[in-house]
């Protein structure tokens, strides 16, 4: 369940239109904006939650469709649960070669096979 | 997870964001508890306690953080990799990185997926025969098969001037820069400079055109100059997709000051670069030399030039064939001679080549534009993947020597990289079979000698003459009768080593190079990460760390190095490449001493001597300790007195600053203050402020230090127009270029492997400007048959009104791995004389619907298990070999 922080830039005059469409998309929560005249953009911080990545490729897309919206940019990226999940096997297909650890054991023992020296023996 | 936990990463990450823009959020971060954490399992971090001293490392917010460098780009982006109880937890960006400002692009996020990936490869798989399945062998056979291969065809093949004929290494602008540097001493340590890399595919023209205008590789300025610049001219580069983050400096920029900062987009495509476009230049693809030499007609008949910078700073150069011996020099001609020569470039004349909507005026209004305020030039493979490449290079480069564009703030003519690390690594480790780490090449005898010297090995190691350029090592595999009408005296390689790239799907015309891979009298060894298109043909696969699992440096675009130290555990019996090296190559050395041959017993010590500096290293931990005693080698001696110096970045400097280190960085002093962002400039760069006083050059506040530039001087080059190798012709009417997407990196084997990026983009598609379909009565998403007199695709259509190629051209991305839609099976392998670079982005093609919309699936390499071993899905698939 991925958190994403971002920073979307609209035109000045467009932000608080901007602000308004962003809270109809789903899962994007809008955390204030503020126009910066010195830079002549309005700056937007949102929060994505999602269930999955596929939904905050969605919402990117959403957003970027926006009329004003000029950029859409990630700062910071939560997603320790989705990668439990990666490494638990849960949402992907399984490992082809988890089934071959006593191969790879085998094959560390051979490579652990050391003279005194450290040196690896050449067969 | 709970939902006050939920809520307070909420908060804190929003908090984050607010902070980098000055935006004031009504919320703070605190009063939430962190009631919920990892669950348990194997702790996946792996953390040097070198890095954990340093400014590198942190502990914040519930997660400890080690700092790093995105690898999905060639721009350089700093990142933080967060950790919770010993899992990747979260990615933020380095706000006080001088490249990012803390932003990252969505893909940059995305790297944590490619850790426990199931399709990673984690043992080494190996078959005797391509037709057989793998075999899963340890790392010692590994090696033995390595060795014996290896010498078997050192044997088959013959001593010549570039070394030993029969064996080759292949590498890549992905490896960090210790990998490509101690890949390359091998090599040459065993005696070949059949030494090549990716980076011959996307950036040696630049390469071929810093080396004439500078006389030395590499730019002037860096990514600061888009704040100080009035202009931004954009020539052949999709920013926008390929580098959102400089795109996201370049908008900021252009938003501060709408009326001040002009955007100038040159491209034959409307891409999203020509959103913030106020002038958006399109043209015939391959017609840009003559676009470049009219603007430069403008800026001289009009007087605009600098003339104090031009006359001090500046000579001019033409390679006339037959007449000058060097293309890399030439020979001088005077200023009169080059307005002469740029006389036939009228904005009128060019304007007829170039077709679009280029017009007299619109010339005319650029180049005043161009020469009267500060301009940053940037571009990409639009420019390098030419025949023409060198030239094209030269001919912006020009404009800025003119018009005094550069060595000062806010002006460069600045090449940017594709990958990540295809300057330091590639272009600066000496991994192209003409150069020699630390910008020596291999033709002159004291570069190879000083090197010698260092690595501590018998003079004559390294062979005098280059080895094969890429189009012609891959030809020596392929080995066909064609091959050797192309490249007369063409000798045949039989063994080659790949690492971390996959050119069975990256190279030109690849069909023919794939049926070469196919023969069993060829030996292929592949690193990798994942199985793909080349891992197919591989008879012995190495699996391999990926980012953040390993530690090393990469070298980005501004000549600045930047090191990620490892953090993560790599699964199964994944192995850095500098062990392998290592290891591999003291079992090589034991194999030569005992050939009856003198030359190959001769090479066994020098084997031994390449990697005996690194064996403790790499037995004590090959983690942390051996690339950094790889990188003390290569940065503290290797570049040490040469003009891309790192003698001061060492690894604990790398480790202090938030944005890496540019080079020249001759002192640890320097580098501990970034480096050196303005080159040539006497008292900015250390290497300039010392040439003037040596040389006795009195008030020159620039000087061109390029070792090929004897006057000390720019060199502007006249270069004529010259359209591309496979022009348009009846049979085959249209332009057909290819390039990259944003959330997919190049060949797809690892972006391709994150499902939800892979469903937003799961096959290519063919880009068609509208009047071309609806002449052709082709509709969106109909089934398009794209025809070159090499191969054909069959894509999905996709036309726009707002996007996409002007009329007379398509546009075809290169992530797939289907074999209906794998475009490089149509592209030419037609190069750049100079720089060896292959012309993918123009060729001719001819297209006409197929069927009408259907579903379409991704396709991805994958490997199976079958009776006795693994095969690839593709070796069991007849309709997708």
């Amino acid at each position: 369940m991925p958190i994403v922080s971002c920073v979307v830039t609209t035109l000045p005059e467009k932000g608080k239109e901007v602000e308004k469409e962003l809270l109809k998309i789903p899962g994007v929560e809008v955390y204030g904006g503020g126009i910066k005249e010195e830079e002549n953009a309005y700056h937007i911080i949102v929060v994505l939650d999602a269930e999955r990545y596929a939904e905050l490729e969605q919402m990117e897309k959403d957003i970027k469709a926006i009329d004003g919206v000029l950029q859409l940019a990630v700062v910071e990226a939560h997603f320790l649960e989705e990668f439990e999940k990666i490494e638990e096997g849960e949402i992907y297909p399984i490992n082809p070669f988890r089934g071959l650890r006593k191969a790879e054991k085998e094959a560390e023992r051979a490579w652990l096979g050391e003279d005194e020296n450290g040196e690896k023996e050449v067969h | 997870m709970g939902i006050g936990r939920r809520e307070f990463l909420k908060k804190s990450a929003a908090l984050t964001a607010a902070s980098l823009v000055g935006i004031n959020l009504k919320i703070k971060g605190d009063g939430v508890t962190l009631g919920e954490s990892a669950s348990a399992g194997e702790n996946l971090m792996r953390i040097p306690e070198e890095v954990k001293k340093s400014p590198a490392f942190k502990k914040e917010g519930g997660y400890t953080w080690v700092r790093g460098v995105c690898r999905f780009c060639g721009t350089g982006c700093k990142v933080w990799l967060g950790f919770k109880d010993g899992k990747p937890a979260v990615i933020r960006g380095e706000k006080n990185s001088a490249i990012n400002f803390g932003f990252l692009c969505m893909k940059g996020m995305l790297f944590y997926k490619i850790f426990r990936h199931p399709d990673r490869l984690t043992q080494p798989l190996y078959r005797k025969s391509k037709k057989e399945p793998f075999k899963p062998i340890s790392w010692e056979k590994a090696y033995e098969i390595i060795a014996d291969e290896m010498i078997k065809a050192i044997k088959k093949g013959e001593w010549t001037p570039f070394g030993w004929s029969g064996i080759a290494y292949y590498g890549s602008g992905q490896a960090l820069t210790e990998e490509t540097y101690l890949f390359q001493k091998l090599f040459r340590c065993i005696g070949t400079n059949h030494v090549e890399g990716n980076p011959r595919l996307c950036m040696a023209s630049a390469v071929g055109g810093y080396l004439t205008s500078y006389g030395t590789d590499e730019p002037a300025g860096g990514y600061a100059d888009f704040d100080k610049a009035q202009t931004v001219f954009i020539i052949g580069s999709n920013t926008a997709e390929c580098h959102p983050i400089l795109y996201r400096r370049i908008m900021h920029n252009k938003l501060k000051n709408p009326g001040g900062y002009m955007v100038i987009n040159v491209d034959p495509r409307v891409s999203p670069t020509s959103k913030i476009a106020d002038i958006h230049m399109q043209f015939k693809p391959g017609t840009d030399l003559a676009l470049l030499n009219a603007i430069a007609h403008v800026i001289v008949n009009e007087g605009l030039y600098d003339k104090e910078f031009v006359s001090k700073y500046c000579s001019f150069h033409i390679f006339t064939k037959g007449k000058d011996k060097v293309p890399l020099i030439g020979h001088e001609v005077s200023f009169e001679e080059y307005k002469k020569f740029l006389q036939k470039y009228t904005p009128e004349y060019a304007a007829q080549i170039c077709g679009g909507n280029i017009t007299p005026e619109m010339i005319r209004k650029v180049a005043r534009r161009f020469a009267t305020t500060r301009t940053v030039s940037i571009w990409t493979m639009g420019l390098n993947q030419r025949t023409r490449g060198v030239w094209v290079n030269n001919l912006v480069t020009n404009l800025h020597l003119l018009t005094g564009n550069i060595c000062k703030d806010g002006a460069d003519a600045l090449s940017l990289t594709g990958q990540p690390n295809a300057c330091g690594g590639v272009r600066e480790g000496g991994g192209l079979c003409h150069i020699l780490p630390g910008h020596r090449v291999v033709k002159s005898k004291a570069d190879r000698e000083s090197l010698e010297k260092i690595w501590g090995v018998p003079k004559g190691t390294i062979p005098p003459k280059p080895g094969y350029h890429t189009v012609k090592m891959f030809s020596a595999i392929s080995y066909t009768e064609q091959d050797r009408k192309r490249f007369p005296g063409l000798k045949p390689i039989h063994f080659i080593w790949i690492e971390e790239t996959t050119p069975l799907q990256s190279l030109p015309n690849v069909r023919r190079f794939r049926e070469g891979f196919a023969r069993d009298d060829v030996f292929v060894v592949v690193n990798e990460i994942f199985p793909t298109r080349t891992t197919e043909f591989a008879n012995l696969i190495l699996p391999t760390p990926f980012h953040f699992e390993k530690t090393g440096v990469y070298g980005c675009t501004e000549r600045r190095s930047q090191l990620t130290p490892v953090a993560v555990k790599a699964p199964g019996m994944c192995k850095p490449e500098l062990q392998i090296i290592v290891e591999f190559a003291q079992v090589l050395a034991k194999k030569l001493r005992r050939e009856r041959d003198p030359k190959l017993r001769a090479r066994a010590h020098t084997v031994y001597q390449c990697v005996a500096p690194f064996i403790e290293a790499a037995k004590r931990d090959p983690w942390w300790e051996l690339p950094k005693a790889v990188w003390t080698e290569y940065a503290q001696h290797v570049t040490k007195g040469r003009d891309s110096t790192l003698a001061g970045a060492t690894y604990e400097v790398l480790l202090e600053r938030p944005d890496g280190v540019q080079w020249p960085a001759p002192t640890v002093e320097i580098a501990r203050k970034g480096g050196t962002l303005r080159r040539f400039v006497v008292g900015k760069d250390p290497l300039a402020t010392e040439f003037v006083k040596k040389h006795g050059l009195e008030g020159w506040k620039v000087v061109d230090y390029g070792h090929l530039h004897k006057d000390h001087k720019f060199w502007i080059w006249l270069r004529p127009y010259k359209g591309p190798a496979e022009p348009p012709d009846a049979e085959y009417p249209f332009y057909l270029s290819t390039g990259r997407v944003i959330d997919m990196w190049h060949s797809g084997s690892m972006t391709g492997r994150i499902p939800e990026l892979a469903s937003d983009y799961p096959y290519a598609w063919v880009e068609i400007n509208p009047k071309d379909a609806q002449r052709l009565g082709i509709n969106p998403g109909d089934l398009v048959l794209v025809e070159t007199r090499r191969g054909k695709n069959i894509l999905p259509a996709r036309i726009s009104t707002d996007e996409g190629p002007m009329e007379g051209m398509v546009f075809v991305y290169w992530y797939d791995q289907h074999k209906d839609r794998m475009i490089n099976f149509c592209t030419l392998d037609a190069f750049d004389p100079g720089s060896k670079q292959p012309e993918f982005k123009i060729c001719a093609c001819r297209i006409k619907k197929y069927a009408p919309a259907q579903p379409l699936k991704q396709y991805l390499v994958k490997l199976v298990k079958v009776k006795g071993g693994y095969l690839h899905n593709a070796e069991l698939d007849p309709n997708q070999k």
